[in-house]
């Protein structure tokens, strides 16, 4: 539904495909359309995010379509992966300390807690960023010898 | 700004229902409209682009599957094909559409045809 909101097709043509029968369904989406629109001022916009798992690590794939590599930031602290997308200050503000960028797009993610951080790896291709969280080995049980007293 | 209205309201229903509609957005400018449609995950191979009976159509299938031993734990997304199809009318030269996909953002510069450009009209 999210796609049929967002589009700048005039609400009734949404009514009309056939997805909402309410009567009132060209009021709702243009409720929907005039908050969105007001809360989207607010904060960064979010994006659709799908999590898989294998055997050995856990994938995350984001539909981040357009953006430009070095604009993608992924970070991960406190069990916590962030994504979001972090234009660069319009050119011209060469201030001795500028302020930093804001996010554009931003989405958290708990990861689970036995991720290797320092083997995450991320590629973007056809606008889909894929984040892989390989898993640490489980801990083996260690056998402690007592020694003799 | 007319123009534009009468384009975004004979825009065409997909015609399957298991398709979705792409977020898109038209621009117009004295030459040309230019249309900007996000097809995450979309690859060349998968988009096809036609201009059929003055109706634009754009289709762009999601090639990716999950390898073997994957398993979803959340979806957000779908893997239905975008479906986006918009009535030209005259005001487009279909010859002269140019297309552009990059990093699943689809570029059509969809140029206006001589009968729909504005006319400078010098008076005497």
């Amino acid at each position: 539904m999210n796609q049929l909101r967002s589009s700048l097709l005039p609400a009734w043509s949404i009514a009309r495909s056939g997805t909402r029968l309410s009567p009132w369904s060209g009021l709702e989406a243009e409720m929907d359309r005039l908050f969105t629109a007001a809360l989207a001022a607010e904060g960064p916009a979010t994006f659709p995010v799908d999590v898989y798992a294998d055997a050995a690590a856990t994938h995350v794939r984001a539909a981040l379509p357009g953006c430009r590599r070095e604009d993608l930031r992924i970070e991960l602290a406190d069990g916590q992966l962030t994504l979001s997308v972090v234009p660069p200050a319009p050119a011209g503000d060469a201030k001795p300390d500028p302020t930093p960028a804001e996010p554009i797009a931003l989405r958290t993610l708990a990861v689970p807690e036995d991720t290797a951080e320092d083997q995450v790896a991320a590629t973007y291709v056809d606008g889909i960023l894929t984040v892989t969280l390989p898993r640490r080995p489980a801990a083996q049980p260690r056998r402690i010898q007592i020694n003799a007293a | 700004m007319n123009l534009l209205h009468s384009l975004l309201a004979t825009t065409v229903r997909p015609s399957a229902p298991a398709a979705v509609r792409p977020v898109h957005h038209l621009n117009e400018t004295e030459d040309a409209f230019a249309l900007t449609v996000q097809l995450p995950g979309v690859a060349r191979d998968g988009l096809d682009v036609t201009v059929e009976e003055d109706v634009l159509r754009v289709v762009g299938r999601r090639a990716w599957t999950p390898p073997a031993g994957w398993s979803a734990l959340h979806r957000e997304t779908t893997d239905a094909p975008f479906q986006l199809a918009i009535a030209l009318g005259q005001a487009v030269a279909a010859d002269r559409i140019a297309a552009e996909l990059r990093d699943g953002v689809l570029r059509l510069s969809l140029p206006k045809a001589e009968a729909a450009r504005p006319r400078r009209i010098t008076v005497a």
